[in-house]
């Protein structure tokens, strides 16, 4: 037996590189939206597609989604911040409106998606249609044995 | 690439860990009472934020939740995703004690009040 230890920072680094190929990767068409607020990183699963934006600042209120086809827009607002009183020494983080769109290939069943925000990430899952999912078929044997 | 969206990654020279680690965006603001921070940690369980004050230098770090990736293979990517670390030199003088931190949405808040000696103080000036 071989014994397979469980190192997290391995695992990160794994991810980090998986992550950087897909940097130069086209998906879908017409999505040339680099650099634009929130950030979006999609990855295929078991089930079927991921979206993940980044979305610090926003509750689940403050996000709206609607699929149209194979596209999926996210729009929403983030306020900046105002202090009422004393000075503002720096401002990095993003505010303002926003409304990204994301096309989807053929295979995936936008009407179902589902989503979710945890610590300022929006999780959107887009399962793959029924008729594109792997089956098995089984093989029944024929006449006489 | 645009340069909005690119993290800036910490340099290799200040981590002793494997896996790059990124510099979060942050507001900075002043009030006459203290000092007031707000770090976007997106991805951060609160759980794993640490906040520290030495010697007027105030450390934010963060790890990401590494098992909302397992099986998840990218297909099309705009951000990295990595653990994040800051560190600011705070010029007012704090009382440590007093720091607080909260978080919400991903956004880590934190107050750093004024030391009571370092609070402006009105003199007033009486005839004689």
């Amino acid at each position: 037996m071989r014994l397979i230890s469980y190192d997290p920072w391995n695992a990160l680094q794994r991810l980090q590189g998986e992550i950087e190929r897909a940097f130069d990767q086209p998906f879908g068409h017409g999505l040339s939206g680099r650099g634009a607020f929130p950030p979006v990183n999609v990855f295929r699963g078991a089930e079927g597609y991921v979206a993940r934006f980044e979305v610090p600042g926003l509750a689940p209120e403050d996000l709206s989604i609607e699929t149209h086809g194979r596209t999926l827009t996210l729009s929403g607002k983030r306020e900046p911040r105002e202090p009422a009183d004393g000075s503002l020494h720096r401002r990095e983080c993003w505010s303002g409106e926003f409304s990204r769109s994301l096309q989807f290939p053929e295979d995936a069943d936008t009407a179902a998606a589902r989503a979710e925000c945890k610590h300022g990430v929006l999780t959107v899952h887009i399962p793959q249609k029924e008729e594109s999912r792997p089956r098995r078929i089984d093989v029944r044997a024929t006449g006489r044995e | 690439m645009s340069e909005l969206n690119v993290k800036k990654a910490v340099s290799a020279e200040e981590s002793t860990r494997a896996g790059r680690v990124y510099q979060p965006n942050v507001d900075i603001g002043e009030r006459p009472e203290g000092v007031w921070v707000a770090v976007d940690l997106p991805g951060v369980d609160e759980d794993t934020v640490e906040v520290g004050f030495d010697d007027g230098v105030l450390s934010i770090e963060g790890r990401v939740a590494l098992q909302d990736y397992d099986d998840l293979r990218p297909v099309y990517s705009e951000y990295n995703v990595g653990n994040f670390e800051r560190r600011f030199r705070v010029s007012s003088r704090i009382d440590p004690k007093g720091i607080e931190a909260r978080i919400e949405h991903g956004v880590l808040n934190l107050f750093l009040p004024r030391a009571e000696e370092a609070k402006p103080r009105t003199i007033a000036v009486r005839a004689s």
